[in-house]
């Protein structure tokens, strides 16, 4: 019966895993398809492929940070506590 | 949190559940019993029926009982603040329970460590009872600032401000069997003691703090290539295959996936230097004070590790984060989170270096080009000539009378931060190094406004070619009368001087 219940609980974060992709997944889907319909909402006209390609680009207009590349804006910060305590 | 009471005797992750006894249990590990052995569960009611919660009263002579359902690491973080309650009350007896109570195992101030679901009589034997859930979770403006082992402590009444940074690291106690256990199987793999152990966390429980995969790879390749050096990818079980993906065919790579919790504890008192995301690797190796290097995304590195010593936190600097979001999914700007590709496997190898050679005195053998000293003899009389000049990305060389300008967050520069103004406005020299990306095109340009006239622009490239000698000549020429040019097919290094008109 142990084992059982360990499969049971398993199969349940599991689920619960896949049901969370799938979650973020929607989130993204929603989000571009709200920025879809406005684009075409002003514009009346979209070329192919075009929202596609320039999509990282308005998710930086959008949300602001993540760059045309994929890369998000920002720089590295570093800390030295070891430094500090050295001394 | 339930009390539920039991009818008929079962048996589940190796606790037996006797009949007319009760027992505490989170809501949805009742939902799963109900679910397969229902028949065997009688009424349940809430905790706070039975709960005399702890709230900073005197302990002396009291029995106090603690507990929370999981997070490895935030037990780490209960351990310190158990020691300095024990302190306190040194007569209070305490007890705690939980579902993962390995990194408590051993501990002298505890008289007593119980799993999860645990028998509602020890509500009864105890005083107080202190649960431990949502406190770093929950998202409170305190939880954003402070240091995780200092919210338990308010929690727990105790003001940590008094108390020595030393006193709040979590702290192991192994058994001789368990060091035993730890030799005999480091030393079946094969690893000497002379070899430099690296440890390698491949995941959390979160995708959220998870490092890229592919970089992950491309740190673990590197370190592994280096002479006397092996290194440990760390996991469970279910992460096998991402295990032996990090693996390829490297003999000096080893898969740590096979063991429990404690075993994994136990094997970091072996590593030399542990490389993990935000889980309870860093706690662990916080706790025996291994060099470490934190890779940080969705939390601040220093309300995690601020009390380690050794350690570096690498955090990424962006707008959306630290976002201290806790959840067991994805990014919502995709996955793994975006704020990961601020931290570069070059940041986290020389992170690396950078406490192998504190505790060593020697370097990587990676690092060996970036440690290269440029050969400028044939121009040093302009340098030596004048006081005090400017050296743009020196890595790791300093001039002995320049001040250094590095953004490089590892090495010592003189100024790290280009954003910050700099003091002189014209220099007798500027010697500009080896940095032509395009984002530092404009570095470049400004630093040539740098030179008072009279004195003396000095470019040196490491790994150059022909076609960008003559270009970087021809610029250089524009703007300076060229006294020194020259181009080794042999090293491909350039070396151009040029002195500002008077």
């Amino acid at each position: 019966m142990a084992d059982n219940l360990d499969i049971l609980r398993l199969q349940i974060n599991q689920q619960n895993q896949v049901l969370e992709q799938y979650r973020t997944e929607m989130y993204n889907a929603t989000l571009r398809f709200n920025l879809l319909q406005k684009i075409l909402e002003d514009r009346g006209v979209l070329v192919k492929g075009e929202f596609d390609s320039r999509w990282p680009q308005y998710l930086r207009s959008d949300i602001g940070v993540v760059g045309p590349d994929g890369m998000m804006d920002g720089s590295l910060k570093v800390s030295k506590y070891w430094e500090k305590r050295a001394a | 949190m339930r009390v539920v009471e039991v009818k008929k005797i079962f048996e589940n992750c190796g606790i037996k559940f006797l009949p007319g006894h009760s027992y505490v249990m989170a809501e949805d590990i009742e939902a799963q019993y109900r679910a397969l052995v229902g028949d065997a569960l009688g009424m349940s009611y809430p905790i706070e029926t039975i709960y005399k919660p702890y709230k900073g009263q005197d302990l002396s002579g009291k029995k106090l009982l603690v507990f929370r359902t999981g997070g490895i690491g935030d037990l780490c973080f209960l351990n310190g603040a158990i020691r300095i309650l024990k302190k306190k009350f040194p007569t209070s007896s305490l007890r705690a329970a939980s579902a993962c109570k390995q990194p408590l195992e051993n501990l002298t101030e505890l008289d007593a460590l119980y799993d999860m679901p645990f028998d509602a009589e020890l509500f009864k034997e105890t005083d107080y009872q202190l649960f431990f859930q949502g406190i770093i979770e929950g998202g409170s403006d305190e939880s954003k600032r402070t240091h995780a082992v200092d919210m338990f402590l308010s929690y727990f009444g105790i003001d940590g401000t008094h108390i020595p940074d030393e006193e709040k690291v979590p702290r192991l106690t192994f058994t001789k069997a368990e060091i035993d256990w730890c030799q005999k199987t480091i030393a079946g793999w094969g690893i000497k003691d002379t070899d430099y152990v690296i440890g390698v966390q491949m995941e959390t429980s979160a995708p959220l703090r998870n490092f890229p995969k592919e970089k992950m790879k491309a740190f673990i390749d590197v370190l592994s290539k280096e002479p006397n050096t092996k290194v440990v990818v760390i996991g469970s079980e279910q992460h096998d295959m991402i295990g032996n993906f990090f693996k390829g065919g490297s003999p000096n790579i080893f898969v740590a996936t096979k063991f429990n919790v404690r075993q994994s504890i136990v094997l970091c008192t072996r590593y030399n230097l542990v490389i993990a995301p935000d889980s309870f690797i860093i706690q662990i190796a916080g706790a025996l004070d291994k060099p470490l290097v934190g890779l940080y995304g969705p939390f601040p590195s220093e309300v995690r590790m601020k009390y380690f010593k050794n350690s570096i936190g690498l955090d990424p600097s962006v707008p959306c984060a630290p976002c201290y979001k806790h959840d067991f999914r994805g990014c919502v700007k995709g996955f793994p989170s975006p704020c990961f590709t601020q931290i570069s496997v070059d940041d986290v190898l020389q992170a690396a270096d950078l406490l192998k050679f504190k505790f060593t005195g020697a370097h990587f053998t990676f690092m060996a080009p970036l440690m290269r000293e440029p050969n400028l003899q044939e121009v040093s009389q302009y340098m030596m000539g004048a006081d005090k000049g400017l050296c743009f990305f020196p890595g790791r060389y300093k001039p002995t009378n320049a001040v250094t300008v590095d953004p490089n967050p590892f090495v010592e520069a003189d100024i790290n931060d280009l954003a910050k103004e700099l003091r002189r406005d014209s220099v007798p020299f500027v010697l500009y190094m080896n940095e032509f990306q395009p984002k530092y095109q404009p570095v470049y340009a400004n630093s040539k406004n740098m030179v008072r006239p009279g004195g003396f622009y000095i470019v040196y490239v490491r790994e150059g070619n022909e076609q960008f000698y003559q270009e970087i000549k021809r610029d250089i020429g524009g703007s300076f009368v060229l006294l020194f040019t020259k181009f080794d097919p042999g090293t491909r290094e350039i070396l151009i001087a040029g002195k500002k008109d008077l």
